[in-house]
C-alpha cells in the first residue's frame, strides 16, 4: 500500500459510514447496471462496436498532434475560433477574458467534467463572473455548495427528499414543494428558463469534435444543453486534446456506444452536432478551448495512455463494488470511480491521488463494460508500480513480501516454514490476530480473519496417503 | 484574438504531444477521414439484430418505449391527424418553419398560426404553444429524428422553445440502425437527433419527461 497520509484509505472510511450515502448509492448503481445490461443485450455486435470504438481512439491518440492541427483548421474555415490551453490557468484565462471582452458578468454553462478539472466556476467567481449551471444535478450540487460525485449523476448522493428541502430554501420561489421528482424538475425548469432567455454567453464541455469536418457534438438528456449551444449569441466549448474522432462514421460508432453504456438507453434524448456558425441559425461567435492539462504526460505512458480513451460514460463506476461502497466523494477528483483511479493520478499526481491506484479490488468488471476496452486493471496494477518506484513505498509491506518471496522460493524454505508454523499451530491459533494487534498487522486484520491452521498441512497428507495407496 | 497574438501555447503543446508519441513504437498512419470504415483489428461478430422486425414497427416500438406519442397515417389524411392533435391538447397557437408544406396544417382552424422568417424572438418563440416540423430522416432502433435545419425544419430554436413539437416522417427516410446516419444526412448542417421528450434521471434515477425542451413529442409516419 502506497504510503500517503492523505487521499483515499481516510476519505473513503468518512464516506462508508454515512449510511444515506450507501443506501442512495447502491439503489442507484444497481438500477443503472440493471438498466446498460438491457440495451447493451440488445445490441448483438457489442464487442464488435467496442473493437471498432478502440480501434479508433487509437488512431486518434497515435496521431494526436495531426488530427489536432486538422481540427483546427476545419474548425476555423466553418467560422470558429480556436484557442489553445497548457494548462488550466491558461483555459481559465482564455474564457474570463472573453466574456470580459464582451462586457458580461454572467454566463450560462451545460454539465461538463473539463470545466470542472479547470474549477473554472470558481475561478470565474474571484473575477464577478457568475457561472450558472443548468443541468438538473449540476444545479442541485451547485445550490448546496456541494461537490458532484459522479460523472454522470452528480447528485446521486442526495435523495429526492433531500432535494426537496434543498430546492424550498433557494429556487422555489415561495411555492411550497413536494418531493415528487417531477415537480422538482419543474421546479428547475421555470428558474432557468429566463436565464436561457436572456443569457448572452454559454460555455460547454464538448463530447466529441470530428477531425474531418470540424463538427462539434454535445449529447444530453433534459434539452438545457440544447438551450445553451442555440440561444446566446457567443459559445465557448472547452475540449480535452484526446476528444477528437477522425470523421462522421467514426462519430457514428461512438453515438451507439456512449448512451447505452452511460445512462443505459438506446440513445439519450438529445444531441447537437454543429460546424462553426450558421447565419440565421445558433450563436453567432464560437470559441472552441483546446486543453492539454497533462494529457499529453499521459500519452507517454505506453501502458497509461489507454485512459485518454475513455469516452466518460460512467458505466465502470456503476459496476464497481469499491466505488458503490465508497461513493465519488472518496476518490477527492473530477473524476471518480475506476477511470478516475487511473485518470487522476496520471492527470493531476497529487498527493492524495496517488492512493487511488489502490482503490480497487481488481475484479475487472470495469473493463468488462468498458466500451472502448481500456483494460483499467493492467493500468491499475502499472500505476501501483510506478507509484511505489518513485519512492512512495512503505517499509513494513517491502518487508513482509521479502519475507514472503525469501520462503516461497524453493519448496524446502515453504515447507520450513510450514514446519514452524504447524509446530507452534496451538499457540498461533490462539492469538486471533485481529484489529487490535499492532501497527500494520492490526490495519491488515480490519477487513481480514486468518484462517485457523490445521493439525497436518496438505503436503504430509498427500505423502502419507499416496503411501498408504501404494502409488 | 488570444491564440493569434500567443503562438506560445499551441506550440507548446502539439510539440509535447509529438515527444510522447516519438519514444515508442507507434505506428503512425497517415490521415484518415474516417477509420470506421476500414474495420478494427480482431474477428468481427457481425451478427445483424432482429431484421424479423419490420424497421417501421421497430421505429414505432422504440418511440413508444420513451414516451413519444406515435401516429401511423396515410399522406391524404395527415391534415386531419394533425388537426386533430392540436384540437385534443388544446393547443392555441403553433409555430411553422418557412418551408413546411402548408397543406399540413390548413385542417386546424382558428389556431393562430406563425411562420417563423427567423426573426421571431425568442421569448416570443417561448410562448407560443406547438411547432410544427418533418424531419431529414429517422432511426428505428433508437427512436430518434434527426433534424437538420432544412427548409422544413427551422432554425434549432423553433423546435426547442415551445412545449409541444409535432414531427411529421415519411416512412422512406426511417433508416434502421444509427450507422447508417451520416450518408443520409450532411454532418456540417446544424444538427439535432431528438430521441423522445426531454427527460432527466438525475433525482433517485427517476425518468422524469419534460425539463427544459418540449415536453411532448407526437410522431406522425406518413407512408
Amino acid at each position: 500500500m502506497v504510503k500517503t497520509k492523505i487521499g483515499f484509505p481516510s476519505s473513503s472510511v468518512r464516506q462508508i459510514n454515512n449510511s444515506q450515502l450507501r443506501a442512495n448509492l447502491k439503489a442507484a448503481t444497481s438500477a443503472i447496471r440493471e438498466k446498460r445490461a438491457r440495451v447493451v443485450g440488445e445490441k448483438e455486435d457489442w464487442e464488435e462496436l467496442r473493437r471498432k470504438g478502440e480501434h479508433v481512439r487509437d488512431e486518434i491518440l497515435n496521431n494526436l498532434d495531426s488530427y489536432l492541427m486538422q481540427l483546427e483548421r476545419s474548425v476555423t474555415a466553418a467560422g470558429g475560433i480556436v484557442h489553445w490551453a497548457r494548462d488550466s490557468a491558461e483555459a481559465n484565462q482564455i474564457i474570463l477574458s472573453l466574456v470580459q471582452g464582451h462586457g458580461e458578468t454572467e454566463v450560462i454553462k451545460v454539465k461538463s467534467l473539463t470545466t470542472d478539472e479547470l474549477g473554472l466556476n470558481e475561478f470565474l467567481a474571484q473575477h464577478e463572473v457568475t457561472a450558472f449551471e443548468t443541468d438538473l444535478a449540476e444545479l442541485i450540487v451547485q445550490l448546496a455548495h456541494d461537490k458532484p460525485s459522479h460523472i454522470l449523476v452528480p447528485a446521486i448522493h442526495k435523495n429526492r427528499s433531500e432535494i426537496r428541502d434543498l430546492f424550498q430554501r433557494t429556487i422555489a420561489q415561495g411555492r411550497v414543494l413536494s418531493n415528487e421528482p417531477a415537480e422538482l424538475a419543474e421546479t428547475s425548469r421555470l428558474y432557468l428558463r429566463q436565464k436561457f432567455l436572456s443569457s448572452k454567453i454559454a460555455i460547454s464541455g464538448v463530447n466529441f469534435a470530428v477531425a474531418d469536418t470540424g463538427t462539434v457534438c454535445v449529447v444530453e438528456s433534459e434539452g438545457n444543453g440544447r438551450m445553451c449551444l442555440t440561444l446566446p449569441k457567443v459559445l465557448i466549448s472547452v475540449m480535452g486534446i484526446e476528444k477528437i474522432v477522425p470523421g462522421p462514421d467514426d462519430l457514428a460508432i461512438f453515438l451507439e456506444l456512449l448512451p447505452r453504456s452511460s445512462t443505459g438507453e438506446r440513445m439519450n434524448p438529445y444531441t447537437s452536432l454543429w460546424t462553426g456558425v450558421y447565419p440565421g441559425d445558433g450563436p453567432s461567435e464560437f470559441h472552441l478551448v483546446i486543453l492539454d492539462n497533462g494529457r499529453s504526460r499521459v500519452l507517454a505512458d505506453p501502458i497509461g495512455r489507454q485512459a485518454l480513451r475513455c469516452i466518460r460514460c460512467s458505466a465502470c463506476l456503476n459496476v464497481c463494488p469499491v466505488y458503490e461502497r465508497s461513493g465519488g466523494h472518496a476518490y477527492d477528483s473530477v473524476y471518480p470511480g475506476p477511470i478516475g483511479a487511473i485518470l487522476s493520478p496520471q492527470l493531476f499526481g497529487t498527493e492524495s491521488s496517488l492512493s487511488l491506484p489502490w482503490a480497487s479490488t481488481l475484479c475487472g468488471a470495469c473493463y468488462e463494460v468498458c466500451p472502448v476496452r481500456i483494460n483499467i486493471p493492467q493500468v491499475l496494477v502499472h500505476l501501483r508500480e510506478k507509484v511505489i518506484s518513485q519512492g512512495h513505498r512503505s517499509r513494513t509491506e517491502a518487508m513482509s513480501f521479502g519475507l514472503i518471496s525469501f520462503f516461497f522460493q524453493t519448496s524446502r524454505r515453504f515447507e520450513l516454514l510450514q514446519n514452524i508454523a504447524t509446530r507452534f499451530r496451538v499457540l498461533i491459533n490462539h492469538l486471533h490476530v485481529s484489529k487490535s494487534a499492532p501497527g500494520a498487522l492490526g490495519k491488515w486484520a480490519e477487513a481480514r480473519e486468518l484462517p485457523q491452521l490445521p493439525r497436518e498441512t496438505f503436503r504430509l497428507w498427500w505423502r502419507r496417503n499416496r503411501d498408504k495407496n501404494g502409488k | 484574438m488570444a491564440n493569434s497574438s500567443d503562438r506560445q501555447p499551441r506550440v507548446t503543446v502539439l510539440n509535447s504531444i509529438k515527444s510522447a508519441l516519438a519514444n515508442k513504437s507507434v505506428i503512425r498512419a497517415p490521415l484518415s477521414a474516417g477509420v470506421a470504415t476500414v474495420g478494427a483489428p480482431g474477428t468481427p461478430i457481425p451478427v445483424p439484430q432482429n431484421r424479423s422486425q419490420d424497421t417501421l414497427d421497430l421505429f414505432e416500438d422504440m418511440l413508444a418505449d420513451y414516451r413519444a406519442r406515435v401516429i401511423r397515417s396515410e399522406a391524404g389524411e395527415l391534415p386531419l391527424v394533425i388537426a386533430g392533435l392540436v384540437s385534443q391538447h388544446k393547443i392555441k397557437s403553433v409555430v411553422v418553419p418557412p418551408g413546411l408544406d402548408a397543406t399540413w396544417y390548413q385542417n386546424i382552424g382558428e389556431v393562430k398560426v406563425v411562420f417563423d422568417d427567423g426573426s421571431i424572438p425568442f421569448d416570443e418563440l417561448a410562448s407560443i404553444d406547438a411547432v410544427i416540423t418533418g424531419c431529414t430522416c429517422a432511426i428505428a432502433e433508437t427512436g430518434t429524428l434527426v433534424l437538420s435545419g432544412q427548409p422544413y425544419e427551422g432554425r434549432r430554436a423553433v423546435t426547442l422553445l415551445p412545449d409541444f413539437h409535432i414531427c411529421v416522417v415519411r416512412s422512406e427516410v426511417v433508416m434502421r440502425r444509427v450507422k447508417n446516419l451520416f450518408s443520409h444526412v450532411t454532418i456540417t448542417d446544424p444538427i439535432t437527433l431528438i430521441s423522445g421528450p426531454s427527460a432527466t434521471s438525475d433525482i433517485e434515477l427517476k425518468r422524469v419527461e419534460g425539463v427544459h425542451g418540449p415536453r411532448n413529442l407526437f410522431v406522425v409516419i406518413v407512408s
